[in-house]
């Protein structure tokens, strides 16, 4: 899609894993939301959004995930972020508060469990 | 026994008058039987000359007058009989010599071509050996001129010598039997050329064939090895920001390619691989080992494995690769902006590290096997500081190795030296290292790589750039290469690349007309400080927007200081932060750990 950030997508019947690499920035955050958004159909539990391994995350990509995971309440689908506390973007979610709006948890399984379980949004 | 001079005398002077008495028709044979005796009784043919004189002399006195030319003509008959004897031996005595001088010359010529064929043996050049050749055939034969062509050059393919009045021409033949060419010979200094001159020369011209025709294979061989090997090493080193590096190479003695080699990698987050390495052999195999080792490290470093993970892949590597080659290396990671070493030795000589005030110490603790060895085995791995401005030196064995003296000996010379040596520039370190070492001990290929932690003096940092959103990778690669400089560490440098981005963001995404689509960031360290500006000619209010609010709060908390002022002339942001204490306030500090 783009030369900054490469999105792999796995639609587990337990939710839709979105690994993204490479950096996320203004210049690629609309490609971004555009290839999230499509792999969610609506028949999937919900959204993992794995950030591990995304070297640069600005708050423009912390409110891609914001609108994303607002957006996917509203069809009753759970999202997750996954940034493991030693990763570059973890310090940007944190700093931000996201923490507090989606949940974000440190291993993929976590993320697939808590999606899966489709639990309700932590309220904002 | 030695005769009695008096008693021959008498028996001459007998035999004589009795030869005369008989009118010279017969006892000449007793002049023959007297020379025997004078050589049986070791009679010189002076003392023998002496005595026929002296009997002479007695008998022409007492003869009459009128015979005196009769006496003189059968005196000179005698004394010619008497010395027969003294004239075959004499014939004999040459012949020997002429025998023994013949068989020294051949004994010469012998040698000759054993001289010529050690000569023919210690080039590698063919065009040395051409000229070789020539210039000890005529030596050895004795002729003035000599001519050497090859079948390539257009010489017909002869295949027998040739030997003719004037000149002598042998074949060279290879070992498949084809012609190679031929060697003339013309001009010899005494007589013709010689059966034994031609034998010599076909055997010299043989020698010669196959030292030819192997110093072709080498040649062959080596140029193929030595293309390798400058396609194997690197060209010129990264820039890296925070370090200098700086290497030296060189080859052997012989000429013939080695297996040293090494590597500067830049890796995530600042920090700086770095590798030396040596395949144990020469020539092909060792350079085209070399050639699947540099890719393989450069992998496994590019994963960010730690150098004792590193060690261990390059080990298995290695054992699946070739199972009788052997081959040693270390592999290190420099952080730049804290100095921090880490390092692991598979078998190789130790990393030394040099101060900036000269002091020199090697990295040691027990290395671990070479790669190659052994498949599964866990290597250790040292850790040291560099303090800015050390320098930590890579080599290959060849720079400490030297025959006959124990290693202790090779590395103590290489710590004198280079503590000796003036630490700037780094390429005159790496210069007088290498001169200094390679005059001690020559002969080994030696690699020597240099790399020194920079010490946090980065000048102010100015960019304009395009008011694009593609503008902001950018940024991030120039900010954070300076930053580092400046001597911020990895996380300090996500932070306030982080921040700068955002307000440049801002600075991209609301500050511009389509007319001036620029914007400036100017940054500088002092005193511990790091201060960044964010410069555009238009104006924005972040508190009206949500979004931008947030960007102005993560520069909160990324930064110490944020300052936002708005004029007509635009808006400039202004970022501060101390380095080494991580930013004062703010949720970031407190969840980092």
């Amino acid at each position: 899609m783009d030369e900054l950030a490469r999105i792999e997508i796995d639609p587990t019947p337990r939710g839709v894993v979105a690994r993204i690499s490479g950096e996320i920035d203004i210049s690629n955050v609309g490609a971004v939301k555009r290839k999230l958004t499509d792999a969610v159909t609506s028949a999937s539990p919900g959204l993992v959004v794995d950030v591990s391994g995304t070297t640069y995350l600005d708050s423009s990509g912390v409110y891609l995930l914001f609108e994303l995971a607002r957006a996917l309440e509203g069809r009753r689908q759970q999202m997750c972020v996954v940034a493991p506390p030693t990763t570059p973007s973890t310090r940007v979610l944190l700093i931000t508060g996201f923490d507090h709006i989606v949940p974000v948890m440190s291993t993929v399984e976590e993320a697939i469990e808590k999606v899966g379980a489709r639990a309700p949004a932590a309220p904002a | 026994m030695r005769a009695d001079l008096d008693a021959f005398r008498s028996g001459y002077l007998a035999a004589f008058q009795s030869y005369l008495a008989g009118g010279g028709e017969t006892g000449l044979e007793s002049a023959y039987e007297l020379g025997r005796e004078a050589v049986a009784g070791e009679l010189s043919l002076l003392e023998l000359a002496g005595i026929h004189h002296e009997v002479l002399a007695d008998c022409l006195a007492g003869a009459p007058e009128g015979q005196l030319e009769r006496v003189a003509r059968a005196g000179t008959d005698f004394f010619r009989e008497s010395l027969s004897t003294f004239e075959m031996i004499q014939r004999g005595f040459g012949e020997a010599q002429e025998t023994a001088r013949l068989e020294q010359r051949h004994a010469a010529q012998l040698r000759g071509l054993a001289d010529a064929a050690l000569a023919l043996n210690s080039t590698l050049s063919v065009d040395e050996m051409l000229a070789l050749l020539g210039e000890r055939a005529c030596a050895i034969v004795g002729a003035d001129h000599s001519v050497v062509r090859l079948a390539a050059d257009g010489a017909d393919g002869l295949r027998r010598p040739v030997r003719e009045p004037g000149r002598l021409i042998a074949p060279l033949i290879d070992r498949d039997e084809q012609a190679l060419g031929l060697i003339e010979l013309s001009g010899k200094r005494e007589g013709e050329f010689t059966e034994d001159d031609e034998s010599i020369v076909v055997q010299l011209a043989h020698m010669a064939s196959v030292a030819i025709e192997n110093a072709r294979l080498y040649e062959l061989q080596r140029g193929i090895a030595m293309e390798l090997q400058s396609n194997l090493l690197p060209e010129s080193l990264p820039e890296i920001p925070g370090v200098a590096a700086d290497y030296r190479y060189s080859a052997g003695g012989d000429g013939e390619v080695g297996g040293d080699w090494f590597e500067v990698i830049p890796l995530a987050g600042g920090r700086v691989g770095m590798a030396i390495g040596d395949v144990v052999g020469r020539g092909l195999p060792a350079a085209k080992m070399m050639g699947h080792l540099r890719p393989a490290l450069r992998a496994y470093a590019l994963d960010g494995e730690p150098p004792a993970l590193v060690a261990e892949h390059m080990a298995r590597f290695v054992r699946m690769l070739d199972r009788d080659q052997m081959s040693t290396c270390v592999y290190a990671v420099l952080e730049p902006s804290t100095g921090e070493l880490r390092c692991s030795n598979a078998g190789h000589p130790p990393p030394l590290v040099l101060t900036g005030d000269g002091r020199a110490d090697f990295l040691v603790g027990s290395p671990g096997l070479p790669l190659g060895v052994a498949t599964d085995y866990e290597y250790g791995e040292l850790r040291a500081t560099l303090e800015p401005g050390s320098t930590v030196l890579l080599y290959t064995d060849g720079l400490v190795e030297k025959r006959g003296e124990p290693l202790d000996v090779g590395l103590e010379r290489l710590r004198e030296v280079a503590a000796g040596a003036p630490v700037e520039p780094l390429e005159e370190l790496c210069e007088q290292v290498l001169e200094a070492l390679v005059k001690e001990a020559p002969g080994d290929d030696v690699a020597l790589l240099a790399v020194r932690v920079l010490p946090p003096d980065a000048g102010p940092l100015e960019l304009e750039l395009p008011a694009e959103p593609g503008a902001l990778a950018e940024l991030r690669r120039r900010l954070g290469a300076w930053l580092v400089l400046a001597g911020a560490g990895e996380d300090e440098a996500y932070d306030m690349v982080l921040a700068t981005c955002e307000a440049a963001a801002n600075a991209v995404e609301h500050a511009y007309g389509p007319s001036e689509a620029r914007f400036r960031v100017t940054a500088q360290a002092e005193e511990g400080e790091v201060t960044i500006e964010v410069h555009d000619r238009g104006a924005w209010r972040p508190q009206r927007d949500p979004r931008r609010g947030r960007g102005i709060g993560v520069m909160r908390e990324l930064m110490d200081d944020v300052s936002v002022t708005s004029n007509d002339g635009g808006t400039n942001v202004r970022l501060r932060r101390r380095l080494g204490e991580g930013p004062q306030h703010g949720r970031a500090r407190a969840h980092r750990d």
